[in-house]
């Protein structure tokens, strides 16, 4: 705890908060025997439900459903950082037309629910006569809403690299293209790293809507094992426990990382870039958009 | 690279998605099936000549062709967990067109349809024919061509064993009826019985799974379809269908509008399978199971 | 056009039950967010480990995955509620995880001594908490708040494939009777979210103004 909020516990406060513990641990005990008791009660517990993650094919469909969840928020991933590159760079650059542009098209992306746009993909593309299938518009809506998301974040990155960096880089003579590339993305990306990364989480959590248009990821694989099993709640714990151990890995890779670049001090003497606190992206999951 | 150690962690970081952007024209991960399995015995493949260019000549050139089935509809097209192949009527109605075509049982993939997907699919081409309980009518007709019909079903209720209060549709008065999305059944609750509730799933199962846990009073769509679940060991004494179809619904194939000489193809497909047997061996071996006898198989409507 | 303009008086409808999912579930989880964060600073051990297992968990679930277990899985608990109502129970147990991590941020942005100070005068805890802390707090975290009700806002389309007749289930099913219109009524569509998002941030900054005056 960073707050001063209470002291450091006296005698007295240290038998209120010893009380006040076992009441809140009777109130936790009671509140989770009553929800076992209801698990039970409605046979949630029955072998034939918990049974079938142990066959083969029941652990070949969330293996498979995992592998294209992984598949379409990687593919995602790169697109959306590679999108976001250039929306940061027209947001910056000198000319006030692609400035507006780009703005407009990351205030548009993040304005609209992801759904909209997966379902934008799957219906409206065709009609537009581009071919998409459920795949590509999962992939589609990821990599236009997170991409608008990063182009956000890799803004606010080059513009926290100390502006002495950027004249020098001018005073020995670079252009500006040769700025940017060779001083700002660079600088830019990696202090980036922890924020690409829990981004992932974001990205992970929002392929589940694949299920819109079909897309057999994660949890529509669930839906395929529950649908035959008639197990809604066993299956749904089973799946949960998958993307909650996947998002926590990567959420402590990100705090890795972000440790690894850390020694604050250190860097800033170095002159090196750092994120503004403002942004809130140090957290993983970011301030909790999509789904 | 050592110049830039950061750098490097990010490439090392990404370097395992790249696989990712070859794999990015496949868009259909339905689960792939290589038949075989079956107990149905396997339609002969045959080797005809096409016209040059026709889709028939391009699929049989291929090897492969595209099928979008239902994956939740027993007797239909079902996927039970162990098994890699959906099974049914409509996915017998596809190998016996496979076969046609000249198309090896493991040329065919099974691709996942939902009702409020099928003409997204065929139109932008994730598959080349629907049969997915796929009923023919006007408004489809607009987006999608239809061989067919190979078999008429009637719209019809499926409520608890014990629930006595529905005997029909116009009994529906403040009731809640489950359908699929974007099915032509949810819309005749819709504009014909505007007292009922309509409550719409992507999925049969899923209405089904809610008439269980009693949040809602019927599921509608049609009655070969529903006697499959009432048939369903594990619903058994569950529901019962009511058993007053309101409704015909002529299953065809959807295939890409337009395209006549490819439904020419499959309206001959169909009838062939009438004249040799192969229609009714089929349906015995899927619907009739849950004990429906075929019965005479409906005249192909050559529009 | 015609199908956006035949059917306008559909379209409001889903865009009123959008609005009505965000208003419900918005106030709900303020509420549940602010109690979890108040158990996650608060001094008793058992009660601080529950609200973060609660928040560890519920952030790293996707928000459909919420759904299913409320919608499909509570029925299965004899839990019987109006499907509208599961889509606001899910929402709400989702975003009150992320407003407990808006709050708590709030609380950790107070400066220490002020609360030494408070705590010199002889408050107490809860007295602390809810003069000094809190209404600071919630003076800090109305950009992030606004954060997070933006995508409670969007959240709210997930509830289109739990039998819920919001904006994106009108838009599906006039898509599904007039194939043609697709675009107008994607475009439609994405006006609609673009003016309540707009509506938000306008509705933030005026609150913003407003406490930055009374400060």
């Amino acid at each position: 705890m960073t707050v001063a909020l209470y002291d450091e516990p006296g005698p007295r406060a240290r038998r209120r908060i010893l009380v006040g513990s076992v009441i809140g641990a009777a109130a936790l005990l009671l509140l989770g025997a009553y929800v076992a008791k209801r698990l039970d009660d409605t046979g949630q517990f029955r072998s034939e439900y918990w049974a079938p993650f142990g066959g083969a094919g029941v652990q070949r469909i969330l293996l498979r459903g995992l592998l294209a969840t992984l598949r379409a928020a990687g593919l995602a991933l790169v697109l959306a950082i590679a999108l976001g590159v250039v929306l940061a760079v027209g947001r910056l650059s000198e000319r006030r037309v692609l400035r507006i542009l780009s703005g407009a098209v990351v205030e548009l992306f993040r304005a609209v629910p992801l759904v909209t746009l997966i379902l934008f993909a799957f219906i409206g593309l065709p009609e537009l006569g581009i071919d998409t299938g459920p795949y590509s518009s999962v992939v589609i809506g990821l990599t236009l809403y997170n991409g608008s998301v990063l182009a956000e974040i890799f803004r606010a990155g080059i513009n926290a690299v100390p502006r002495g960096q950027v004249e020098a880089a001018y005073s020995i003579g670079l252009r500006k293209a040769a700025v940017l590339r060779l001083v700002l993305i660079p600088q830019a990306v990696r202090t980036m790293m922890p924020v690409i990364v829990s981004q992932m989480v974001v990205l992970l959590k929002d392929s589940a809507l694949g299920f819109i248009v079909a897309f057999p990821e994660l949890l529509r694989s669930g839906r395929r094992i529950y649908t035959n099993v008639g197990n809604v709640i066993p299956t749904a714990i089973v799946v949960a426990a998958i993307y909650i151990t996947i998002n926590l890995s990567l959420s402590a890779m990100a705090n890795w990382l972000e440790r690894r670049q850390g020694g604050g001090r250190r860097r800033r003497d170095r002159g090196e870039a750092r994120l503004p606190p403002e942004l809130g992206v140090g957290v993983p999951g970011g301030t909790g958009s999509g789904a | 690279m050592t110049r830039h150690p950061r750098l490097r962690t990010l490439l090392c970081l990404l370097l395992p998605f790249a696989f990712l952007l070859s794999a990015c024209g496949d868009d259909d991960e339905g689960l792939d099936s290589n038949s075989g399995g079956s107990t149905e015995p396997e339609p002969e493949v045959e080797q005809t000549e096409f016209p040059e260019g026709s889709t028939m000549a391009r699929l049989q050139e291929a090897g492969t062709i595209k099928i979008g089935v239902k994956y939740d509809q027993p007797g239909l097209g079902s996927v039970s967990l162990e098994s890699e192949e959906p099974e049914g009527f409509d996915i017998e109605m596809g190998k016996l067109v496979a076969a046609k075509l000249g198309i090896e049982p493991d040329g065919i993939q099974f691709v996942e349809t939902v009702s409020a997907n099928r003409e997204t699919f065929i139109e932008n081409g994730t598959v080349d024919v629907v049969i997915a309980t796929y009923t023919i009518n006007d408004e489809r007709k607009q987006v999608v061509d239809f061989a067919g019909p190979y078999y008429v079903a009637g719209q019809d209720l499926l409520v608890g064993a014990d629930d006595e209060t529905i005997n029909g549709p116009d009994d529906l008065a403040g009731k809640r009826v489950c359908a699929a999305s974007g099915s032509t059944p949810i819309e005749r609750i819709r504009t014909d019985y505007p007292e009922a509730e309509p409550v719409e799933f992507d999925t049969y199962t899923e209405c089904v799974d809610q008439l269980l846990a009693d949040q809602i009073d019927a599921v509608s769509t049609d009655d070969i379809i529903l006697a499959g679940y009432a048939a369903d060991p594990k619903y058994e004494g569950e529901f019962r269908v009511v058993g007053e179809t309101f409704s015909e619904e002529p299953y065809g194939i959807g295939l890409k509008k337009g395209d006549d000489d490819f439904r020419t193809f499959l309206n001959d497909v169909i009838e062939g399978a009438y004249e040799d047997g192969s229609w009714e061996s089929a349906f015995d071996a899927t619907l009739g199971a849950s004990g429906v006898e075929a019965p005479e198989p409906p005249e192909v409507d050559r529009y | 056009m015609d199908t956006v303009w035949e059917n306008r008086d559909l379209i409001l409808d889903g865009f009123a039950m959008t609005v009505r999912l965000f208003a419900v579930s918005g106030l709900l989880a303020l509420v549940a967010g602010t109690l979890l964060a108040i158990m996650r600073v608060g001094p008793i051990p058992p009660v601080r480990w529950a609200a973060s297992t609660y928040v560890t968990v519920l952030r790293n679930t996707p928000l459909t995955l919420v759904f299913v277990f409320s919608t499909f899985g509570l029925p299965r608990l004899e839990v019987r509620l109006e499907f509208v109502t599961f889509a606001i129970v899910a929402l709400t147990a989702y975003t009150s995880a992320f407003v407990c991590e808006a709050v708590r941020a709030g609380i950790n942005s107070v400066a220490a001594g002020e609360i030494e100070a408070a705590r010199a005068l002889g408050l107490s805890f809860r007295q602390v908490l809810t003069l000094v802390v809190l209404p600071q707090a919630f003076r800090a975290i109305v950009p992030p708040l606004t954060g997070v009700f933006n995508a409670l806002l969007k959240n709210t389309s997930v509830a289109v494939a739990f039998n819920v007749a919001e904006a994106n289930a009108i838009y599906r099913r006039l898509q599904n009777l007039d194939g043609s219109a697709t675009i107008p009524l994607l475009l439609t569509l994405a006006g609609g979210y673009v003016v309540l998002a707009a509506v938000l941030f306008g509705a933030s900054r005026l609150v913003e103004r407003r406490v930055a005056a009374v400060r």
